[in-house]
């Protein structure tokens, strides 16, 4: 692992692995929305609203394995201050932060018709509003830190501390009384979904990661070359 | 998929921003790096033309230097 973690290692991997990672994308997001439109039924108490579900559940996943992989860049990158790591959760903030940004918004057009209301303060609803808040302040740090050792330090402290909220995300449903249902896909007994509903949703949760995958791959590619570009500007200043 | 049921519309909003949002992030990310790339190589082409410039300058006083007087 250490090997393929050195930034020009990485570059000669990464670049190899971008067009395969795209294709698979490209075909799980084909799959998925055949099954999502076409193949799945409509609920019998839902009705058509249930579509909504196979793009907003993914996207929640999605904003909690997207801050988790932040969290775990940040550890590394606090113990080991292994160069990549720090471009690694860099890189991943906004990706998650529209992850989550759809999950808050789908949920809402989702919401509207079904409980009656775009938006409650319910536990679920609100500790996932206080992720997207964490997504936009860990970004303002990268943003407003010139110095980028310092930048990164304070980023990934600010990671470890916010990442106290996933958990409370994930079980909100079962801690505090809410409109969210308890969890229906991972659970001890089986999932308690019908499979024309389930198969749809793990397409779709599957074709999500794909994009993860590829865009954090571009996007730490950027980060490397981001920084190349700085050192040599300071280079050129110093000469 | 009955494009007649009721909230059809909720469902389409979801997918419309859905889809407005993923494409807008993968054009994002490609722009991004495109640019960090065209940044760097500018500089790199900078650099390599400072040191080009400066060993063309630097070989005609090299070669004087090391011309034997007779």
């Amino acid at each position: 692992m250490q090997r393929y973690a050195n930034p020009t290692r990485f570059m000669a991997l990464s670049g190899a692995l971008i067009p395969y990672a795209a294709a698979v994308t490209v075909l799980l997001f084909g799959a998925g929305l055949y099954l999502s439109l076409v193949s799945a039924p409509a609920d019998y108490q839902q009705g058509e609203t249930v579509r909504i579900m196979f793009i907003h559940v993914p996207a929640a996943w999605m904003a909690l394995f997207v801050y988790t992989t932040i969290a775990g860049a940040s550890v590394v990158a606090l113990i080991w201050r292994h160069p990549l790591a720090d471009a690694a959760a860099r890189s991943a903030a906004p990706i998650g932060a529209c992850f989550t940004f759809l999950a808050l918004a789908t949920g809402s057009l989702w919401g509207k018709p079904m409980w009656g209301a775009w938006w409650v303060w319910d536990a679920r609803l609100t500790s996932v509003l206080v992720l997207f808040l964490l997504y936009l302040g860990y970004i303002a740090i990268w943003q407003t830190i010139d110095e980028p050792i310092r930048a990164a330090r304070i980023a990934a402290i600010v990671a470890l501390v916010g990442f106290v909220n996933v958990p409370i995300i994930k079980f909100s449903v079962e801690w505090w009384n809410s409109l969210h249902q308890p969890a229906s896909v991972l659970r001890m007994d089986g999932p308690a979904i019908h499979s024309s509903i389930l198969v749809p949703l793990l397409v779709m949760g599957l074709a999500y990661t794909a994009l993860f995958i590829t865009l954090h791959l571009i996007a730490m590619r950027s980060e490397i070359l981001r920084r190349r570009v700085r050192n040599l500007q300071l280079a050129r200043l110093d000469a | 998929m009955d494009f007649s049921a009721d909230h059809i519309g909720f469902v389409a909003a979801a997918y419309a921003l859905t889809g407005a949002v993923l494409v807008g992030m993968i054009l994002a990310v490609v722009a991004d790096l495109r640019a960090q790339r065209s940044a760097l190589a500018q500089l790199e082409d900078g650099h390599t033309g400072r040191r080009r410039r400066a060993a063309r300058t630097e070989e005609p006083s090299t070669a004087k230097a090391e011309e034997p007087s007779t």
